[in-house]
């Protein structure tokens, strides 16, 4: 069977304490059971969630959609926002559990990325040096969500392919947001481009285009 | 016989053997123009992959509701149990140790709610509605006077729940018991307990064993009995701390599952002189989710494509012809089409002329709008040009040439005259394509499309058998007895879903590469030639590994016959054949094709 590998980059910094953190659990949550009944998803999504403040967790390793549970997300008082290092773990990631096409094995289906924030890359120049390294991985698409008044637009947009913003982190807005990755990812399972972006579906209200 | 029994007609890349010119000198020259692409002119054409789209972007389904935190936790939930560190000078004091024992302490120690949840206390033994966290109450018989026995560890403020991680610890054992008046401060008694996921259908096997949390410590405790399995088809077989959750799941969705316990939460009393003891919770409840995923089988729908669309396809095909060479065919769209509303996009041809006996297949890009059109004409384009161009480079001569590889293994000319027939075949497949697209004003993209054409002649003395093949999916001269031989490479990229089309430009911009994508063979005896697209060659064979094995080859003869009786005299063949088809595979729902040509004996016996 072909695999879609999803990555979902996480920021859990301090900033995300309390209420952010639990919202977005909560749409996690949403955007699973949402996947979970598209047959097409069913079969073919594999997970993997990985989170970043002062360290990178891989907090789940790509699994399949059927195995997924949502982890336990936990956020330090406070302290960096390591973006560039999780950008780093996850090509290392990408390398290990993606499969290409070989005589002996078949290839999964371009993998996909969502990237979360709601600062800006304390390890800036990391996250420079990164940029062209995820690049290198083929993602069918890179969406780069930019959550709350703090976080930084302009940041997202050298590594996405296509930046939204959420006004809030509530978990209205981070639902809404979920359940767009997860239409989208629907898209991604049923139509996958080589040469283009995949089509996103329109997103709901919460979730802004930035242009 | 001593003939080499296959030889692809390609030159080596090394020592390219460009046989189209060569054959320059010959008369035919001039008619070739019709299909003899000018390298020059598609220099630019970059050499590309491109996905296919198996499926269309689908129609965005609404999101079942998402359900409230708390009903969704797959998380161990917390249950807080306040335990005194220090206690109050009002407290009764406890004169001698041992502290309260068990009895004693089981009926007065409500299990209270804190927020969320009924504000009602539960009593320990009828739990009905007591989602945790609890408030255990301080324990009233222990005594500031005595040195306070302390709950290992004892405790700083109560983390927040839910945001510790698994199996970490926030709490700081304080070095020693502190007596001065302090607030009570709940530990949490967290029970660790987190069930796999199952799934509609499917056996469901989980063994755990209780495991809690309070603090730094682990209390022991039993399980007593899990509620809310039996609903969904499973069953919990408990003994001590130990349970065996097995059956089969009927209902999908996050289920609550309401677990029972009894802890025994130690005291460490040792600072004070007092023996450890052990402070018994008789039930805590505690609620987890169990995911159960729907059974994919059961969401798959079957959506007819909205009316008005051109190039109407039926989402079924099958066909058959009688004759020296028996074909059998099928086709049918794909459960992820079908899903979307979409229509088949594969298909298939037979055609006889003369001697020769023809079997096309192709499959219609998914990210093309009109790829069923395309490979409908690509396929009837191919037939009609194997109709001209059979009698005119296949003649008495090549037959001459055929039995002189089988018996010296020179190729002579033969692999310039299937450049013509093939080649010329397949490149005027896509000029077809061209004037189509231009005539509904498109572009040849929207009419992408793989190919794959096969020719087959029985001789005397064996079979000749030649391909033409672009794109994925694959055809072989299937030979039970052993000797199998794959008629064409499948052009497939890094990822899945990434390979060529007959519509891509420089498919065409050098004769080398076309004539590569030719391959013949002369085998003495044939069972069958088996074309297929990328929806049964996927799932059947997986790798271009495995395709190239001889033995998967009669694992999928094995298999057609357990459902298609695949003989010369049976005249529903390709019905049975159609009903294959629709067999299962995870992950494999593309639009599938399958067709076959049985052969006759040869004329006279070798």
């Amino acid at each position: 069977m072909r695999r879609l590998p999803i990555y979902l980059l996480l920021d859990t910094s301090g900033s995300m304490r309390g209420e952010p953190i639990e919202s977005l659990k909560v749409g996690l949550q949403s955007m699973v059971a949402s996947l979970r009944q598209d047959p097409h998803a069913l079969d073919s999504v594999f997970l993997s969630v990985i989170t970043f403040d002062r360290e990178v967790n891989v907090l789940v390793p790509l699994t399949a959609l059927e195995e997924f549970q949502v982890p336990v997300l936990q956020t330090p008082d406070s302290g960096p926002t390591h973006l560039g290092m999780a950008l780093e773990e996850l090509c290392q990631r990408v390398d290990r559990e993606v499969t290409k096409t070989t005589p002996q094995a078949k290839g999964d289906w371009k993998p996909m990325l969502f990237v979360m924030t709601d600062g800006s890359p304390s390890d800036k120049q990391k996250y420079k040096e990164m940029i062209p390294e995820v690049r290198k991985r083929n993602f069918a698409t890179i969406i780069g969500c930019a959550a709350g008044n703090k976080a930084k637009t302009e940041d997202l947009k050298p590594l996405a392919d296509r930046v939204v913003s959420l006004d809030t982190m509530d978990s209205a807005t981070f639902s809404g947001f979920f359940k767009w990755v997860s239409d989208t990812v629907s898209v991604g399972s049923t139509s996958m481009g080589a040469t283009a972006t995949p089509a996103l579906p329109p997103p709901p209200h919460e979730v802004n285009i930035v242009v | 016989m001593n003939t080499p029994d296959a030889e692809s007609p390609n030159p080596a890349p090394n020592t390219p053997e460009p046989f189209f010119i060569q054959d320059q000198e010959s008369a035919d020259t001039s008619k070739l123009d019709a299909f003899f692409p000018d390298p020059l002119q598609n220099q630019q054409d970059t050499c590309k992959f491109e996905f296919e789209i198996d499926k269309p972007p689908e129609e965005l389904k609404p999101a079942p509701e998402c359900p409230s935190p708390s009903a969704t936790r797959s998380t161990p939930m917390v249950a807080t149990v306040a335990v005194p560190t220090a206690c109050s000078p009002t407290v009764p004091q406890e004169t001698s140790p041992p502290l309260p024992s068990t009895a004693s302490v089981e009926p007065v120690v409500p299990l209270t709610p804190v927020a969320p949840g009924p504000a009602t206390a539960a009593v320990p033994t009828t739990p009905t509605a007591a989602p945790p966290p609890y408030l255990l109450p301080p324990l009233p018989p222990i005594a500031p006077a005595v040195p306070a026995p302390s709950v290992a560890p004892t405790v700083s403020p109560p983390p927040v729940p839910n945001s510790s991680r698994s199996g970490t610890n926030h709490l700081k054992p304080s070095p020693t018991p502190t007596v001065t008046t302090r607030a009570p401060q709940p530990l949490e008694l967290r029970l660790q307990l987190q069930l796999p996921n199952g799934s509609v259908g499917k056996p469901y096997d989980a063994q755990r064993t209780l495991e809690l949390t309070l603090g730094a410590s682990r209390p022991r405790g039993t399980f007593q009995r899990i509620e809310g399995l039996t609903a969904i088809g499973l069953r919990a077989d408990i003994q001590a701390d130990r349970v065996h959750i097995t059956g089969t799941p009927t209902q999908a969705g996050d289920h609550t599952i309401q677990v029972y316990y009894s802890a025994q939460l130690p005291v460490n009393a040792a600072s004070s002189g007092h023996a450890p003891h052990q402070l018994a919770i008789p039930t805590v409840v505690e609620r987890i989710t169990l995911t159960v995923n729907p059974d994919p089988r059961s969401l798959w729908k079957e959506v007819e494509p909205t009316v008005g669309q051109p190039f109407v396809k039926p989402h079924l095909l099958h066909r058959q012809l009688a004759g020296p060479v028996v074909a059998v065919g099928a086709s049918r769209r794909g459960r992820s089409h079908a899903h979307d509303g979409k229509f088949r996009e594969d298909d298939f041809r037979f055609d006889q002329v003369q001697d020769w006996h023809c079997v096309v297949v192709a499959d219609g890009a998914g990210s093309a709008s009109f790829s069923r059109r395309g490979s409908e004409l690509a396929c009837e384009t191919v037939c009609q040009q194997f109709r001209q161009r059979i009698p005119q480079y296949l003649d008495s001569n090549f037959d001459r040439m055929v039995a002189e590889y089988q018996t010296t293994g020179g190729k002579s000319q033969i692999p310039t005259a299937l450049y013509h027939v093939l080649g010329g075949a397949a490149h005027a497949a896509y000029k077809t394509l061209e004037k189509e697209a231009a005539s509904h004003g498109s572009s040849i993209k929207d009419f992408a499309t793989t190919l794959n054409a096969t020719i087959l002649k029985s001789y005397d003395f064996g079979y000749f058998a030649a391909t033409f093949a672009v794109g994925d999916g694959g055809v072989a001269a299937f030979r039970a007895q052993g000797g199998t031989k794959i008629l064409n490479t499948a052009d497939s990229g890094e990822y899945a879903g990434q390979t060529r089309f007959l519509t891509m430009a420089d498919i065409w911009s050098d004769p080398n590469a076309i004539s590569a994508r030719i391959q013949f063979t002369l085998v003495p005896d044939l069972t069958a030639i088996i074309a297929m697209t990328d929806g049964v060659s996927d799932p059947k064979f997986s790798t271009d590994k495995n395709f190239a094995d001889p033995a998967k080859w009669a694992e999928l003869w094995a298999d057609l016959g357990s459902r298609v009786t695949l003989t010369r005299t049976n005249t529903h063949a390709s019905e049975e054949l159609l009903g294959w088809l629709d067999f299962w595979s995870t992950g494999n729902h593309d639009d599938r094709t399958i067709a076959i040509l049985l052969p006759s004996e040869p004329s006279t016996t070798r």
